[in-house]
């Protein structure tokens, strides 16, 4: 990262935080009045954010195509791509590169389908409750967040003090950056939950996404393997799924994706945290197979 | 904290980083705990590890009949990777007596009105926070950490850190060995799903 000739690591933050998945909504048919009456709603949704955030600008453009009118006024409603509801508690450019099976190689292959507009389907009745959590109210969101903020400051430093030292105006702007996604906002406090040199923390807060199964893997990596040697990408995922990646270096058989890009496996693994975590505080990093 | 005796075959008899646990002293604590979680309407039994000779944890099942409704509840007491503390699990669900209809508990309110059989013990658990987050509670929603696509709750882990270190610091309570730590830690844990240990 440090040595990277076109990008400053600033700009790379913000090029993070300004990524977008373009999203096609339909209103599934059962929800609908008069089937065929209502276009899809289409919105650049942030990868960073929750699907969620988005439910009320989708259910106000539905709002007169509802057939139970009450439902507009529910917190709880749920997307399914090709049939498959979406966890959303978890962040959206992370779903369409898991879902999609985003491969980044593929850029230069007409062939390919992107799946953009990502093309999802808005329902509220039969939440799927043995599958998805519950949006128990229109706070569900940000008790998600802070959750994972918290465990991601304890991973970091091996005790949640800086995050729960916060005063409370910067508690409440830290949530408005990423409520309104508002760079300078989130930015602003979370550089101050951060020890200005990344191999001071402790650990790494990072959970790796299998293909197929979607399983996630909880993984607990320091930013240096000994006082002369950090942790890279390939490193790390050689240490945790050796299985897919019995190479520290070359991807042989699986690659990492992170924000729709390809990781090299030389990137330092601290650094990249600092750049390119979503709010959370973590990386959310999916694997792709190598076909 | 003095640990007695390291390894080779010589176990230690107390968290050599209290209230922290590493793997090996969390699989002893399970041992010397499983024994006791045998009662009227529970029953457990361990979660064997990789790890030859280990627990991963233990899984519990309880079961509480009150008015016209059963409810029964499949719990795991856990290391967090995360928090190194042991964390309690649990999904529910209620049945009618009258019609033998279950119903599964996916919400944190149900799970106060079906499940939590002492109320008073639950704010105790109460989690310290962010401060613009007020009254967050101690249970939440959660993926389950074992069985990929199934749902669960868990009763937040920070927070018991600082409880166990109340009560060791207390001169009226002996030093927390391995041996005594899980029952006292579900004593205050517990109670979310009807667990109290005998004795």
């Amino acid at each position: 990262m440090s040595s990277s000739p076109s990008i400053a690591p600033s700009d790379l933050r913000r090029k993070v935080w300004d990524g977008v998945i373009p999203l096609q909504i339909i209103l599934a048919p059962d929800e609908c009045r008069i089937l065929d009456s209502v276009e899809p709603f289409y919105i650049n949704a942030a990868r960073v954010s929750y699907f969620p955030q988005y439910f009320g600008r989708i259910t106000a453009y539905f709002k007169n195509s509802l057939r139970d009118a009450e439902a507009s006024l529910s917190s709880e409603w749920w997307l399914d791509f090709e049939g498959v509801p979406l966890r959303w508690n978890w962040p959206i450019g992370l779903l369409y590169d898991l879902l999609t099976g985003l491969d980044p190689t593929q850029a230069d292959n007409p062939d390919h389908d992107w799946h953009l507009p990502w093309t999802l389907m808005l329902h509220h009745s039969q939440y799927p409750s043995d599958t998805l959590l519950r949006i128990a109210s229109a706070g569900a969101v940000k008790e998600h967040w802070v959750n994972r903020v918290k465990e991601a400051d304890f991973i970091r430093r091996g005790n949640a003090n800086a995050v729960m030292s916060l005063s409370k105006t910067d508690s409440d702007e830290m949530w408005l950056g990423v409520e309104e996604h508002d760079f300078d906002k989130f930015w602003g406090i979370t550089k101050k939950l951060l020890p200005s040199d990344p191999y001071a923390l402790r650990h790494i807060p990072i959970k790796i996404y299998l293909p197929s199964s979607n399983k996630m893997l909880q993984a607990l990596v320091p930013p240096s393997i000994s006082p002369r040697e950090f942790h890279t990408v390939g490193t790390a995922l050689h240490a945790h799924l050796p299985q897919l990646f019995p190479s520290r270096r070359t991807s042989l058989l699986a690659r990492p994706v992170l924000h729709g890009v390809l990781l090299s496996m030389a990137i330092p693994l601290a650094e990249l945290l600092y750049e390119c975590m979503y709010t959370d505080g973590y990386l959310h990093i999916c694997i792709i197979m190598i076909s | 904290m003095t640990v007695l005796g390291v390894s080779d075959g010589i176990t230690a008899n107390y968290a050599s980083n209290f209230p922290y646990l590493t793997s090996a002293e969390f699989s002893e604590a399970c041992v010397s705990f499983l024994p006791r979680l045998h009662g009227s309407g529970i029953t457990s039994r361990p979660l064997p590890s990789t790890e030859k000779d280990l627990y991963d944890g233990i899984e519990i099942t309880t079961l509480r009949e009150y008015g016209d409704i059963r409810v029964t509840s499949k719990a795991f007491i856990l290391l967090s990777p995360i928090y190194s503390l042991p964390v309690l699990y649990f999904s529910s669900e209620y049945t009618s007596l009258h019609t033998g209809e279950s119903t599964p508990i996916t919400l944190v309110e149900d799970v106060y009105k079906y499940v939590i059989t002492n109320p008073s013990q639950i704010s105790l658990l109460s989690e310290p926070t962010m401060p613009s987050v007020s009254g967050s509670g101690a249970i939440s929603q959660c993926e389950h950490p074992l069985y990929h696509g199934l749902l669960c709750f868990y009763i937040h882990p920070c927070h018991t850190g600082e409880v166990m270190n109340t009560l060791n610091e207390d001169p009226e309570v002996p030093d927390i060995t391995l041996h005594s730590y899980l029952p006292l830690w579900i004593g205050f844990v517990g109670a979310t799903v009807g667990i109290a240990i005998r004795g």
